[in-house]
């Protein structure tokens, strides 16, 4: 071993407890780096990447099972345009009995005398691979009768699991096939008749699967099952294509001419292409970015933030070191060696700890992320992000102590020397020599001060005189707190407006009860039916029109028929509209026309027109109106326009001391058509897939940082052991030594909370803004984005907690340390 | 004279297989004496000295001092004893370098509980009477050996405590200060401090000591007044 190597070696053994505080913090930062960097990678393109895993289908044909065979259908894989196919599989409509399923998940009450059904939209697919659209399958597949296959959604949404016997049956009733339950559900034939003999089939849950071009199909049934349970019910054929080329949406619509010129005419029911897939799950996982963005941002910076300081000072504490190496002849070069060693090594064991812990966190909020983007399989890790992740961690560590160290290096030996092992004699008081100390000044203000810190007792302005005493040290740990509490009250922030937006968008609490579409001819009815149940406040009807807008292009106009201020729309700015003549229009449709609120609007449809005033701007994300191109008001308000009446939907409140539930259960089945809770299971999905996100995140940002203080606190009593030992022997208590180091840690806390908040406060604005232009594109009201108002300040005394937590490790260790061997060390 | 610090088979030792740094020591301090304790390096003598602060613990045997035991003080009972019992002296003098001279001298007494204005008069007489007045304001960096160990032997003595522990109090010093030093403790001692001075030189034993303990690998070897006549 050279004599370089067994100096490094010995430093390495000796400074156990430095290089094991190197180690964590190091390991801390790459993990928080790696978690977040991890998941926006992961949010950056997700469909393409489980697209092309799972060879997805370009187009999905669903054609007239009355029309067209099996075999008509197959034989469109050899044409041109076709690189490969799957199917045909047929398709239907089943049901999932209640009361079969699995114990705890809850369903809602049946129609009287009947056992409730959810919808099921299933496929007698035959395998799980294929050329075309590989589903992830856990468990195995169906392999005959009496077994079903269910969907990761389905089983998710319906507490189902591999192994769970279940009963289906046929569809249940109704328009859209759905009385409630989840929102993919698929869609009955309209007037389609039903047998009024009920069948079901037990079966036992076999597997969950995934499928990134079907992901409407609830359930894979064996032959005989699937026949039976759509008995009566409309069947279709389902093919799956990947076309030559790169499938852009001309290569798509020659495929599909291709093909529809081999079937017969009409027999086409519904063709989906993956463009259309790929464009809303990006736009989800656009939303995502703004905040892994910021919080990757975070993590970095305070990553950067804990090495720089916990290295150079380090570094710096090892001047002593360095000037009796430089003294016995070790050339500078190889101190500068020699003090890398000692901060690489146990830094590059920490970096490869925090890229398998990151790793590890990282798997669980990859696959929630991949499943809120309503995307099968779990995510995959991209090796290049822990690549770069442990690389750039470690160019940082070397670049935070090369600096430090060369520079010591490079001194005098014997100002190294002479910097000994109390941080106390390396720093020179500057300033007049008569002064600079805590004298007895005269003057009035002096007096005051004076008399102040007479007031406090000795632990107290001892630690606070410490906290000033390396303001290099301090301003980066400052600095490391001040992220911390900047992620703090970005977190809570964040969590905050999200539960708050959320339930503003769905509205549940102002119109809990909505119904399906209803067609022209029975509104009147049903609107009578609605209103004379006792069950139910009020309720409005909202129909969507298709207008046009100047300067704006086709828009939507949702008529709203009567009052309907009670609907519960939040506003960016000024008022819901009072009665015909006003309205309230989207952000982006103000926007774009350039316009704002007082400002008349011009309504048209075909020639008419009609002049509005815009009272107000509404906070309205509305996946009916493309582009968020929309304006809301009294259905009297276009009467001009001469606009046939069509579909309708109802909005309703139940009534006073009648749950929303009850309400719905005593209307079910008496309308005709669907009523429902208000819900967005997947918004809701996402909501809880940020709110995880920035809870984790903000977290792991908090523990970097008491990580950070824990380090350069402890670095700090170990230079000042002497010090401390002084104090001691003096008699300072050991209560006493906890509270030096305390209070030396306080004022930084509390700077660093007061830096943090307003970081925080202003990136919480930001992300939620950016993501209201994705979402919408909508501008966000005012009291979303500040949800926490005051008690942010409250958060801001999170530094102070940070600060302590770090530093009450370190303060007890130099409360029990020992007072001789310190004394004597020199 | 009564005895003031009681060993009663006080040993100490470092390492579960060590040698003991002291071993089985029975020694009586009278008050209000300079007792000297003398012998080769990593005899104990410091060890001895630490015991008697409080500033570390024996491992087996009772020790009294003023009355206390201290073998009993846990860390703030100790700290207290000291506040009220021991000055320290040391060899480097262990001045505090942030804090200015008068500063470093308030400190004990600001410890145990003096407002600052008072610790300050009184640290500020103490400085005047020690010739170095003057010095007050100025840290203890830009002071001399000498200086530097009457600003410590200031500090030692504001809380009045009725024994002083020195522990090579000349070892940094040249001769003249050595001298200086010395004189202040004989002056101390004139005052009622009992003196425990552990020192390599046997000029500045024989000098200034009434009584001189010989410590050789933790154990008492000789044990005399200084007239020459053996206890």
């Amino acid at each position: 071993m050279t004599p370089i190597a067994a100096v490094l070696g010995a430093g390495l053994r000796r400074r156990r407890v430095q290089g094991a505080a190197v180690g964590i913090v190091v390991s801390m930062s790459v993990a928080a780096a790696t978690l977040s960097l991890t998941i926006l990678v992961g949010s950056t393109a997700p469909y393409e990447r489980a697209f092309a895993a799972a060879s997805g289908a370009h187009l999905v044909v669903d054609v007239d099972g009355a029309a067209v065979t099996p075999e008509q259908l197959a034989a469109t894989a050899s044409l041109p345009g076709v690189a490969a196919a799957a199917g045909p599989w047929d398709i239907g409509l089943a049901g999932l009995v209640d009361g079969s399923v699995a114990p705890g998940a809850a369903r809602p009450p049946g129609p009287a005398g009947g056992r409730f059904a959810f919808p099921l939209r299933v496929s007698d697919r035959d395998a799980a691979d294929g050329p075309v659209d590989r589903l992830t399958l856990d468990g195995r597949w169906a392999r005959g009768d009496g077994e079903i296959v269910i969907s990761q959604r389905l089983a998710r949404l319906q507490g189902l699991a591999i192994g769970d016997r279940v009963t289906i049956t046929i569809a249940p009733r109704g328009i859209k096939g759905a009385e409630a339950g989840p929102s993919s559900a698929a869609s009955a034939a309209p007037g389609t008749a039903r047998g009024a003999t009920t069948v079901e089939r037990a079966v036992v849950v076999v597997g969950t699967a995934g499928s990134i071009s079907t992901p409407d199909i609830d359930a894979w049934l064996g032959r005989t099952d699937f026949s039976a349970v759509t008995i009566g019910g409309p069947t279709r054929l389902e093919m799956l294509y990947r076309v030559d080329g790169a499938a852009t949406a001309a290569d798509l619509e020659r495929v599909r001419a291709t093909i529809a010129a081999h079937l017969p005419a009409g027999a086409i029911v519904s063709l989906d292409t993956w463009l259309d897939a790929r464009a809303a799950v990006d736009k989800t996982a656009d939303l995502m970015v703004p905040i892994l963005a910021a919080f990757s941002v975070f993590a970095l910076a305070a990553a950067a933030f804990m090495v720089v300081n916990v290295i150079g000072g380090i570094v710096l504490g090892g001047r002593r070191q360095i000037g009796l190496l430089l003294s016995v002849g070790v050339t500078p070069r190889q101190v500068v060696a020699i003090l890398l060693g000692q901060v690489a090594l146990p830094a590059l064991a920490g970096d490869a700890l925090g890229l398998v812990v990151g790793t590890i966190a990282s798997r669980p909020m990859l696959e929630d992320t991949i499943r809120a983007f309503g995307l099968p399989g779990g995510g995959e890790l991209e090796p290049g992000v822990l690549a770069v992740t442990g690389i750039v961690a470690m160019a940082v560590v070397v670049g935070a102590a090369l600096l430090p160290a060369w520079g010591a290096a490079h001194g005098s030996p014997t100002d190294a020397l002479a910097g000994r092992a109390t941080a106390t004699s390396t720093r020179r008081r500057r300033g007049p020599a008569s002064g600079g100390g805590r004298s007895l000044p005269t003057g009035r203000w002096p007096a005051l001060a004076t008399a102040a810190a007479d007031a406090l007792r000795p632990s107290v302005w001892i630690g606070l005189r410490r906290s000033s005493g390396h303001p290099l040290r301090t301003a980066m740990t400052t600095g490391a707190i001040a992220v911390g509490v900047a992620a703090i009250v970005f977190s809570a922030g964040t969590y905050a407006s999200l539960r708050a937006i959320a339930p503003a968008l769905l509205r549940d609490h102002a119109a809990p009860i909505r119904t399906g579409l209803v067609a022209s001819s029975q509104v009147a009815g049903i609107e009578t039916a609605l209103a004379a149940d006792p069950d139910l406040g009020r309720v409005t009807s909202v129909t969507a029109v298709d207008v046009t807008v100047p300067a704006a292009g086709p828009a939507v106009y949702f008529a709203y028929g009567g009052n309907a201020s009670w609907v519960g729309y939040a506003m960016v700015s000024g008022r819901w509209f009072d009665g015909p003549g006003e309205v309230v229009a989207s952000s982006h449709l103000l926007e774009v026309a350039g316009l704002s609120v007082g400002d008349h609007l011009t309504i048209g449809r075909g020639a008419a027109t009609v002049d509005v005033v815009v009272v107000g701007e509404v906070f309205d994300v509305e996946s009916d109106a493309p582009d968020n191109l929309l304006v809301r008001g009294d259905a009297g308000t276009i009467a001009p326009l001469g606009a046939d009446p069509g579909p309708a939907r109802f909005e309703a409140e139940p009534a006073r001391g009648v749950t929303a539930e009850a309400a719905i259960a005593g209307l079910r089945g008496r309308l005709g058509v669907p009523v429902v809770l208000a819900s967005n299971s997947d918004a809701d999905e996402h909501f809880l897939l940020f709110e995880g996100v920035v809870v984790v995140l903000g977290l792991v940002l908090v523990l970097v940082a008491v990580g950070g203080v824990f380090h350069t606190v402890l670095l700090d009593t170990r230079q000042r052991a002497l010090e401390t030992a002084i104090l001691k022997a003096l008699g300072l208590t050991p209560r006493q030594t906890v509270g030096v180091v305390l209070w030396s840690v306080l004022p930084i806390g509390l700077v660093g909370g007061l830096i943090g908040v307003p970081v925080g406060s202003q990136l919480t604005r930001l992300v939620l803004s950016d993501m209201g232009r994705i979402a919408g594109p909508t501008l966000v009201p005012e009291g979303f984005l500040d949800v926490l108002g005051p008690l942010a300040i409250v958060l801001g005394l999170s530094g102070i907690a940070i600060a302590v937590a770090g530093s009450w490790i370190p303060a007890g260790a130099a409360a029990r340390s020992r007072i001789a061997a310190a004394l004597h060390a020199e | 004279m009564d005895a003031i610090i009681t060993f009663g088979g006080v040993s100490r030792t470092y390492e579960p297989a060590g040698r003991p740094a002291l071993d089985g020591v029975d020694l009586e301090i009278e008050a209000g004496r300079v007792t000297a304790v003398m012998g080769p390096s990593g005899g104990g003598k410091s060890t001895l000295l630490n015991l008697i602060g409080a500033l570390d613990r024996p491992s087996a045997g009772r020790l009294v001092v003023a009355g206390n035991d201290v073998t009993r003080l846990g860390g703030a009972a100790a700290a207290r004893f000291r506040r009220s019992t021991i000055g320290l002296i040391f060899q480097f003098f262990h001045l505090i370098d942030e804090l200015s001279v008068i500063d470093n001298v308030a400190l004990p007494a600001r410890l145990a509980g003096m407002p600052g204005r008072a610790a300050h008069e009184r640290a500020r007489t103490l400085l005047d009477q020690l010739g170095i007045g003057h010095a007050a304001k100025r840290h203890p960096t830009g002071l001399s050996g000498g200086e530097r160990q009457r600003v410590a032997i200031a500090r030692a003595v504001i809380n009045r405590p009725p024994i002083l522990l020195a522990d090579e109090p000349t070892g940094a010093l040249d001769r003249r200060s050595g001298e200086g030093v010395m004189d202040l403790l004989a002056d101390l001692n004139r005052l009622g401090h009992t003196v425990v001075l552990v020192t390599h030189d046997p000029r500045l034993a024989e000098a200034n000591a009434t009584r001189i303990v010989q410590l050789v690998d933790g154990r008492i070897t000789g044990d005399r007044q200084n007239d020459g006549r053996p206890r």
